[in-house]
This record gives structure tokens, sequence and C-alpha cells, in this order.
């Protein structure tokens, strides 16, 4: 018996899914502190940046925890397996969302219309960023949660391939994809694209001089 | 710049994110055309996927309600199956994990339940010193008389063995004490016939005469000291065989040998009636049972001496006897 409370931080994350299954609330406190806010910001990106759609979401993943903690299984890894329950919400909530969709006759609420006609953003990151998020909103689920989880967070192509169940191949082929056409619908944030601009404003400015 | 832990040089990712289109070397570059046609096209994905990682290491993360942990937390200790049972839940209560070893309630009941355990034996210990000596003996008493027992039941063992050593040996001692009394009484009678003799002869030596006469003086024997008493030779004789005949089966013992003697104060009697000085010497001896008499003087006659030499012939047979006994 110990004389001090345990700590888990140095705990991995199946050791501490072991004692949640056993009843550990503090190891289960333990898990909600490392994963809730990972969590929170992938259905944030996921569920058309609503927060508060993002942590009902983050609360339902953790009362899945709480209610069928034996549905995990230890021998796979914490972080690949609360990503995939993650991703089949968000699968679920797609599907809602195409079927309120197709009842209302009208695009989701949550869906930035691009304007990409704005030149006044360009130069600005916060442009890009909102740029970034309507195009990532156009993609196809899978090449935007594929996308999300690469550079989003950071995770490996293998642990998005078993997130995703499929296969690394098919991960590269659709982050090669994504970047592709992302390059192309934001070519005017590349470098050249600057350097180009910078250029013919140049000039159209010498023009006006002269 | 984006971290490198889950890129290879494999993936296009690393070269769009650590190279210009201009620093790829051959191979890189060999790479790279795989997935890009043109210089154009690699700055764009470039500028994509810095801007991306950019915006990752920049962009404020949600911070999730701390409503949300204490709601869940409360929904976890609803889920606990141990909260079914009241009895799951007073131990709970008893040892709530929460709380450090000393501070449990559990934890310093038992501690003081072993507090007055031990106070309680302390006490009793110190008043039981008397007792446990008493203890200590009985367990000696009990081996003490186990061993009487043990011994007890050896000499009953060996009481038997000696009775029914005892028994089987009695006839044969029986056997042996007639053998021997039959040979005293053999002996003896032999002895008396010398005995006779002798004082036959003596009474020749004393007057000097023919032995033809002694017989005849040996009837009439009226001019004799001794003849003058009312007793004849005929008559001291045959009270001599008498008094032999009456204690020849006595048996007297010294110095752990065995003397059967013929000879006892009657027959010594007898023989004093031969004697004819005042010197006579009688011998009755503790040690053994020895019988003489001697004559001195002119008319001493010598009386043979019973000893325990009598039965020395049969000493092999005594000592039999005596084992049996």
């Amino acid at each position: 018996m110990q004389l001090v409370k345990k700590s888990y931080t140095a705990e991995t994350d199946e050791n501490l899914m072991r004692e949640v299954i056993k009843g550990n609330n503090l190891a289960f406190s333990e898990i909600y502190d490392r994963w809730s806010k990972p969590m929170l910001n992938y259905f944030y990106k996921m569920l058309w940046q609503d927060r508060e759609k993002a942590e009902d979401f983050m609360q339902e993943i953790f009362t899945k925890i709480i209610h069928k903690p034996q549905l995990y299984n230890p021998s796979r890894a914490f972080k690949t397996w609360i990503y995939s329950v993650a991703n089949n919400m968000c699968k679920n909530e797609y599907r809602r969302a195409e079927v309120r969709k197709g009842t209302s006759n009208s695009l989701h609420d949550n869906i930035i219309v691009h304007d990409s006609s704005a030149p006044d953003k360009e130069h600005d990151k916060n442009i890009f960023n909102d740029r970034l998020k309507e195009e990532l909103e156009l993609l196809s689920e899978n090449h935007k949660k594929t996308f999300i989880l690469r550079f989003k967070h950071d995770l490996s192509i293998k642990d998005i391939a078993e997130i995703l169940e499929t296969s690394e191949g098919t991960v590269k082929s659709r982050i090669f994809y994504t970047v592709k056409k992302l390059g192309k619908n934001l070519k005017e944030f590349s470098p050249v694209a600057k350097t180009i601009m910078v250029g013919v404003c140049l000039i159209e400015l010498i023009q006006y001089i002269i | 710049m984006m971290e490198d832990r889950n890129r290879s040089k494999m993936d296009v990712e690393f070269y769009l994110l650590n190279r210009d289109y201009n620093e790829l070397t051959i191979d890189e570059l060999a790479i790279v055309k795989e997935y890009v046609e043109s210089e154009q096209e690699f700055n764009e994905m470039k500028s994509v996927v810095v801007g991306v990682s950019n915006l990752s290491k920049e962009e404020k993360q949600l911070e999730p309600n701390p409503a949300i942990k204490a709601a869940l937390l409360k929904e976890f200790d609803k889920q606990k199956p141990a909260g079914a049972y009241w009895l799951n839940g007073m131990f709970i209560s008893l040892f709530p994990k929460e709380k450090k070893l000393y501070q449990k309630p559990g934890m310093q009941l038992i501690g003081l339940a072993a507090s007055v355990l031990l106070i309680v034996t302390i006490a009793f210990n110190s008043n039981a010193d008397i007792n446990n000596s008493v203890l200590a003996q009985n367990e000696g008493v009990e081996s003490e008389e186990e061993t009487v027992e043990t011994h007890s039941k050896l000499e009953i063992d060996e009481a038997n063995e000696e009775k029914n050593l005892v028994e089987n040996l009695e006839p044969v001692a029986q056997d042996l004490e007639k053998e021997i009394t039959t040979l005293n009484e053999v002996a003896i009678e032999e002895k008396l016939e010398s005995v006779e003799n002798k004082v036959i002869a003596a009474d020749f030596m004393y007057d000097a005469q023919p032995i033809e006469s002694v017989e005849s003086d040996l009837s009439i024997a009226a001019n004799l000291d001794y003849r003058s008493n009312d007793n004849n030779l005929n008559e001291s004789e045959e009270s001599f065989k008498k008094g032999i005949s009456k204690d020849k089966e006595k048996v007297a013992t010294a110095n752990d040998k065995l003397v059967i003697s013929a000879i006892t104060p009657a027959t010594a009697e007898v023989i004093e009636e031969f004697s004819l000085e005042e010197d006579e010497v009688y011998f009755m001896d503790d040690a053994a049972v020895t019988v003489g008499a001697a004559v001195t003087g002119n008319n001493s006659i010598d009386l043979p001496m019973y000893s325990r030499t009598l039965a020395e012939d049969d000493t092999d047979l005594i000592g039999i006897l005596y084992t049996a006994m």
C-alpha cells in the first residue's frame, strides 16, 4: 500500500487505461488532462470550427471511455485508438450533416464560403489561415482528415493509416494530392507568386509615376 | 520549422519543408520529380506546407472547459461497479484513494486496534510467570511418570521371567536335593561305621587288649568308667544313629557354600558320652557348622570332624542348586 498519493504523470497512456478499466479515477483524470485538449482541437478543426460542438464531442468521447473502457485493447497504442474513435464520431456527424443538408437543401452553416477574390487578405497570416480553412472544408473527408492529422496533429504516416484503417501508401497519396491542390488554390501565398506580385506592383507603380 | 521526426527522406514533405528547389541534389530531385512536375508546382506546395506548419505552431490551441472535467469525474465515480454494493462503498469510504495512507480512516482504525491488542497482550503476559513455571514442572512429572511406568513394566517382566525360571528349575532342584540327601546318608553311614570301628579300636588301645576280646568286653563293659553309665555302647550307638537320622537332613550354609552335616548338637551329646576327659572341645561356628570332639590325654580319642569339606565332592551339584534358588 502506498504511503503517498501515487503520481500517474510518468505512466504511459496504455498503463493508465489499464488502471481506468480497474476503476481508478486518478488514472482517468490523467488521461483526460493529456488528451482533452488535442481532442477538442481535433473536433474543432474537423467539425467546422464549432467550439460548442467540439466540446460536446470531446465530452462524449471521454464518456465513452468511462462507460466502455473495455473497448480499448491495451496492446494497441492509445493515441491511434482515441483518434480513430474521434474519426468515427466525425464520420457519423458528417453523415448526419449530409442528411440535414438534404432535408434543408442548404449548405452547412459552418462551411465558410470561399471568397478567393479578396485581394486585401493575401498578405496576412490570418488571411492565409482563413483561406486554408476554407480550402480544407472543400476537400473530401478523407483528404481533410489525413491532412489535419498529418500537419495539425503531427501524426506519422503509420499512425494515420491505423487511425483511418487504410494503408500507408494511401495516406501518402492523399497527403500529396491535398498539398498539391492546396498549393494550386493558394498559389498566391507561394514565394514565387509573391515575387511576381511584387514585381507586378512595382511595374504598375513605375508606369504610374512615368 | 516543422519537426522532422515523422518524416523520412522518401517523403516529398521532407524536401518541401527543408529544401529549396535549387538546393535539391540529383537523387533528391529524382524523388521529387516523381510527384512534382515543375519548380513552380514545388514552390506552391512548399508554401502550403510551410504555411500550415507555421500556423500549427502559432495557432492558439483551444482549452477545454474545466466544468467538463468535473462532470466527467463525477460520472466516472458513479460508473464504478464497486459503488453498487454498500460494503464496497464502506471500504471506499474507509480507504479513499485520494488521501495519504496515514490519513485514511481505515488505517487509523487498524492502528488503534493494534495498539489495544498490544497493551492487552503485555498486561496478560506480566501475570503469567508463576503459571508458566508450574507448567514446566508438570511437563517433567509427566515424563517421570512415563519413565516409572516403563521401569515397572520392565520389573514385572523380569519378575515373570524369574518366576518362570524358578518354576522350570524347581523340579531339577528337588531331584538334586534328593540325590544330595541320598549321598549324605551313604556318607554318614560310612562315617558311622568308621567311627564305630575307631571307637572299638580305641577301646582296644585303652585296654591294650587283643582285638578278639574287644567285642566281648564291649558286650560286658562293666569295669570301664563309661560302662559304668546306665547306657552301654550299643545303646549309645543306637542313640547316636537316631540323632543322626533325626538331623541328617539339616542343612547349614556358610561362606557361600552349602554344607550338609549330620552332626548336630544331639549328635554332639552322643559324642560327648564317648569323651573320657573334661577337656573335650566342641565347636559350633557361625560360619560353618563344624562339630568336632577331641579327646586329649592318654585316653584320647579322635572323633572325625565334619565340616563343609564333607560336601566338597558335590560342589557342582550344590552350585547348580544355589543358582536355581
